[in-house]
């Protein structure tokens, strides 16, 4: 079979699955990192100013696993061009691989900068973007060399990036789940990853709820205005999947999480569900306690890549509207032994692959250097990519 | 403010942009520009 015939295949049993008919082979995946420098036994550091020797390094994986589809699957951080621009909220972690993102180290604001936040978000921003690109506080003189040092270093982080996307796609047949041009991402999650931090933000929804309101109010204000120029008929194809994902989510009560998240990802995205545009929603801790709610979007417009909930509750709660990418967990490929991680593997085949509704991944990134022992991941992929054609 | 101090990243972009002694692909320069800009947005 040619790889465009291959590629052709997958993206059809990505539909099928995720449409509730059994595809010809159930999509295997994973959501890959900086993993594949361990297996491939280099450190990522010693490699990341070549981009040949970064690629040669990571694909080496590639000969034991076979994947249909990748989530991810690059490096999803250019550290030097960050440093060159004065920002060090990511490093190299200390086993020379995996990309650590530092949130203590980061320059959040305070409490008492919402009023100038709600005042003028986009100057606000600009702001908060100079104070925490400490590049940009020097003088234009001492700051341009510096902005020619990061754009050198995004060349060779690219340029590797692009030679592993293009192995992937065009040697080894693999399609991407996601890259629908649509997404939403919750403005309050700007407060928790970009703007006020985590553990302060949550703080503040007990404190000054109604600041946090006015706050999310013109953070989301850019982003429904782009959703209400788009037709959703110009965006109905079933792959690839558009994508949300819990950051904040999964701290919030129930009615937290209808009020700053699913009440608004639903009024703006089942437009284009309804179209027939796929959603995949990357779990970051549990969906249970609202998984209820996803039976009011469409049957099969939802894939959930869940992480710490029980993958057999979920099917129970939605496994007949929506689509659940689950199979192994992390837990069990660091610690398990190669038996226990095929039988788990047998056990979810065995009860979510009848009828469809069912991607197989790992529930967390393949990241650092112990995240994985080689012989369980080899084993895994190879029972389900049998498995997967039952 | 100084006017050393009053610039924007997009100045420094635009100068970069224009600047043939880093890269001398004017394309290769708008690509990494674009990549550096996109990178950026995740931090």
């Amino acid at each position: 079979m040619s790889v465009e015939s291959l590629r052709a295949e997958r993206i059809q049993n990505i539909i099928d699955a995720t449409s509730f008919k059994e595809p010809k082979k159930i999509p295997v995946g994973a959501e890959v990192i900086s993993w594949p420098f361990s297996y491939a036994g280099v450190r990522y550091e010693d490699v990341m100013d070549d981009p040949q020797k970064t690629f040669e390094a990571y694909i080496k994986y590639f000969d034991v696993v076979d994947f249909d589809f990748v989530w991810g699957g690059t490096l999803n951080t250019a550290v030097k061009a960050a440093h060159a621009m004065g920002n060090y909220s990511y490093r190299i972690g200390d086993d020379g691989t995996v990309i650590i993102h530092l949130q203590p180290e980061i320059d959040y604001m305070s409490a008492d900068d919402y009023p100038d936040l709600i005042a003028d978000p986009v100057a606000f921003n600009n702001k908060m973007f100079k104070q925490r690109n400490t590049t940009l506080q020097l003088p234009r003189e001492q700051a341009y060399p510096k902005i020619i040092e990061a754009l050198k270093a995004i060349g060779v982080f690219k340029t590797a990036n692009d030679l592993i996307s293009d192995y992937m796609s065009n040697v080894k047949g693999i399609v991407p789940i996601t890259g629908a041009p649509i997404g939403y991402f919750s403005p309050i999650n700007t407060l928790f990853d970009s703007l006020r931090g985590m553990s302060d933000t949550l703080i503040d929804l007990k404190r000054r709820p109604d600041t946090v309101r006015e706050a999310v109010k013109v953070l989301g204000a850019a982003n429904r205005a782009r959703f209400a120029s788009l037709n959703p008929l110009d965006f109905s194809e079933p792959y690839p999947l558009g994508s949300t994902g819990y950051h904040i989510e999964c701290f919030l009560s129930p009615e937290l999480f209808d009020e700053f998240f699913f009440n608004e990802f639903m009024e703006l995205c089942m437009p284009f569900m309804e179209a027939g545009l796929k959603f995949f929603i990357k779990g970051e801790g549990r969906f249970i306690n609202t998984i209820d709610r996803y039976r009011k979007l469409p049957k099969g417009s939802c894939v959930f890549m869940l992480d710490q909930d029980d993958p057999f509750e979920i099917y129970k709660a939605i496994g007949d509207w929506h689509t659940v990418a689950t199979g192994i967990t992390v837990d069990l490929l660091q610690m398990g032994t190669v038996q226990q991680c095929t039988d788990y593997v047998k056990r979810c085949f065995d009860t979510f692959a009848p009828g469809g509704g069912f991607i197989f991944m790992p529930n967390k990134p393949l990241l650092c250097a112990e995240d994985a022992k080689p012989e369980n991941l080899i084993a895994v992929f190879q029972t389900a990519n049998q498995l997967s054609l039952q | 403010m100084n006017d050393e101090y009053d610039y924007s990243l997009d100045d420094l972009l635009e100068q970069a942009q224009n600047d043939t002694s880093w890269e001398p692909d004017a394309a290769k320069r708008a690509e990494m520009i674009g990549a550096l800009r996109g990178s950026l947005m995740m931090l």
